[in-house]
């Protein structure tokens, strides 16, 4: 029997809409701020406008649609799948009012952008960018990276059993603590430790560049927000090729590593046991992946010196295979690289980093389980007919490889698989290169943000519009919005 | 005649240390035809001087284009009065020298500067606050005091209830 939402469900969820737009709300103060300390004028009224726009539907939504039912799974699917194609469109108000985008669609596909810690761009002269827009694209970023619905909840309301749908709904399957909001506040206070470390660590190697002491902190920030929360924004053009800085390059991949790895790893370390590192499953898998890959990738670059290849391949595999998209290569230099090595960034893409981690894609302990299965399977053929096999995987805990595992992990794989490809095929239709459509379509899904230069403000609006759909499904990872378009096809067979 | 033109054309196209005026896209989009030769570009200088071992890097900008122009002459820097941000429109700069798609020195595109001028001194750029966005915000602020405060009142007498 399939649960049918009724008028009383709708009211729930443009009220708990309401109390998140409150929450975006808030954050914009946050560029307003800057814009007063940076005195840009300009940008103060582009986010006084956005925060008050956003603050007035919040009111009206809080005012019209009161709580009539207990919040449940349903109501935290269909907010958290609408409720990011709402923070985006609001979020996107500002940027347009910055006149660096060409339409409307462009400012939105940028927020969602930034929301869905991707790091396409379609904004023009980022040079010449204000320091609020710059702290907005970013802030999306690392709010977007710690789970937009469960970020606002943590902070604005007390512990809620429901909390559990939210979480699972923005596509995190994994539990760190057994509250929910008790778990999303231990990802923010680790985030927070980090962005301590990370903007002392930035801003020494940015100051020591050249730039001044507060460009070199806000710049910092801005790095940190895209390392961490494996977003890919920078404030410059020129991405991280901006600043030729081979320590800054090397500080980048260990946060953006940092952002990629398992939350859950990062509390059993901090507080359990430090050779959880060495065992853990999902580690291990990416070991494999990234040094096979890499392997691809040597020889699709041979030719170039060592140098050259480490910092022209290693760097884009590493910020590839964390969906971070950093890039340190000038534009249409990635369009240089062969199709051999091409592949093995798009592959590298397709995998992404841990579950409950900042990243998307497929996931490392998705592809770990799919291979093991693999070799499950082969060897219970070579076994005699009665015997019982399973194999173990060490994450946390050893445990036993189940087949419900094993299954959501093919239906999960293959419907990044499904995304990728459809992407890849509207990039033909609109006339681009096979190879390169499937590059800028599994970066648009896998949240990863690393161009052939499809993405930019010339190219179709309708594959504008597919790369939007793309970077907020593979987000949430299809569940809530699948559950939601369920749930609104129940009610039209009423 | 024609066969003269491209005779010559080739001729200076294809003899090394030969130096033409390109466009930053030129160099981006065909990497592969000006690779070790030199070049000349018009473009905006960007952000500040950044420091390296043996020189300066200096960010360029042109039609949408970016290019990194490293220079062995530290105190070049010091000619360049205005770099581009979003409160000042940056010198433009006359850069010419030898272009690399992929530098063995610096693994990265650049060109190596030979010569910089400034042609056009840059300019602070005067911010203007739309009065339409003045205006909007107003509307805004009044109609959005309005709905908080109901939802106040609101919020309010439903707990008495």
């Amino acid at each position: 029997m399939i649960i049918s939402p009724d008028r009383k469900d709708f009211s729930t969820i443009l009220n708990i809409l309401g109390r998140l737009l409150l929450g975006l709300s808030a954050f914009m103060i946050i560029p307003l701020i800057v814009a007063v300390i940076k005195s840009e004028m300009s940008p103060f009224f582009d986010f006084a406008i956005g925060f008050l726009i956003t603050a007035s539907l919040a009111f009206l939504l809080l005012t019209l649609f009161p709580l009539k039912k207990e919040v449940s799974w349903i109501h935290a699917f269909f907010t958290v799948s609408f409720g990011w194609l709402i923070f985006s469109l609001l979020g996107a108000i500002p940027l347009y009012l910055s006149s660096h985008f060409l339409s409307f669609v462009d400012a939105w596909f940028e927020a969602m952008s930034g929301f869905a810690t991707t790091g396409l761009i379609l904004i023009n002269d980022l040079d010449h960018l204000s320091f609020a827009h710059n702290m907005w694209r970013h802030l999306t970023m690392f709010i977007g990276g710690q789970g937009i619905i469960l970020a606002s909840l943590s902070i604005l309301t007390r512990a809620q059993p429901v909390a559990v749908g939210f979480y699972f709904g923005e596509a995190r399957q994994e539990k760190i603590l057994p509250n929910v909001v008790a778990t999303a506040r231990f990802i923010w206070k680790v985030s927070f430790i980090y962005l301590i470390l990370g903007v002392i660590t930035f801003s020494t190697i940015l100051f020591a560049k050249g730039l001044t002491l507060d460009k070199s902190i806000f710049h910092a920030i801005w790095l940190f927000c895209a390392a961490f929360d494996t977003g890919g924004f920078a404030p410059q053009a020129q991405n991280i090729g901006y600043y030729h800085s081979f320590y800054l390059e090397i500080a980048t991949i260990v946060f953006m590593f940092l952002g990629a790895l398992n939350f859950n790893l990062h509390f059993w370390v901090w507080t359990k046991s430090k050779k959880e590192i060495f065992k853990n499953f999902e580690i291990r898998t990416f070991l494999f992946t990234f040094f096979s890959l890499l392997l691809i990738l040597y020889f699709g670059l041979r030719g170039l010196g060592q140098l050259s290849i480490f910092r022209g391949g290693f760097y884009q595999l590493i910020s590839a295979h964390v969906g971070c998209g950093f890039t340190n290569l000038a534009t249409f230099e990635l369009n240089d690289f062969s199709s051999l090595a091409l592949l093995a960034v798009i592959f590298a893409m397709m995998i992404g980093g841990g579950i409950c981690s900042t990243t998307g894609a497929i996931k490392l302990m998705r592809v770990g389980i799919i291979f093991k299965a693999f070799f499950m399977e082969i060897k219970r053929w070579m076994m005699p007919f009665k015997v019982v096999y399973k194999e173990r995987i060490h994450h946390l805990h050893d445990t036993i490889l189940s087949d419900d595992k094993i299954k959501e992990a093919f239906i999960f794989f293959a419907l990044f698989i499904l995304t990728y490809v459809l992407g890849a095929v509207a990039g033909m239709i609109m006339g681009y290169p096979p190879l390169l459509s499937l590059f800028e379509s599994v970066s648009a899904t896998a949240n990863v943000g690393l161009s052939v230069g499809i993405t930019h403000p010339g190219m179709p609006l309708a594959l504008k519009l597919v790369y939007i759909f793309q970077m907020w499904a593979g987000r949430l990872e299809f569940l809530s919005i699948f559950v939601s378009l369920g749930f609104i096809l129940s009610l039209l067979r009423k | 005649m024609k066969r003269l033109i491209l005779i010559i054309f080739l001729f200076l196209f294809f003899t090394p240390g030969a130096s033409f005026s390109q466009t930053v896209k030129d160099l981006l989009v065909d990497p592969y035809i000006f690779d070790g030769k030199i070049v000349e570009i018009e473009a905006e200088a960007i952000g500040e001087p950044l420091k390296d071992k043996d020189g300066i890097w200096i960010n360029v900008f042109s039609d949408d284009y970016n290019i990194s122009v490293f220079s062995k002459n530290k105190d070049l820097s010091q000619k360049i009065k205005f770099w581009g941000d979003y409160k000042t429109t940056g010198d433009i700069l006359r850069i010419k020298g030898r272009f690399y798609k992929n530098s063995a020195q610096k693994q990265t595109r650049m060109i190596d500067a030979q010569e910089i001028q400034v042609i056009k001194q840059g300019n602070s750029r005067k911010e203007k606050v739309s009065p339409v966005k003045m205006r909007t915000t107003n509307i805004l602020l009044v109609i959005c005091a309005a709905l908080g405060i109901i939802y106040f009142i609101k919020s309010r007498y439903g707990k008495r209830t």
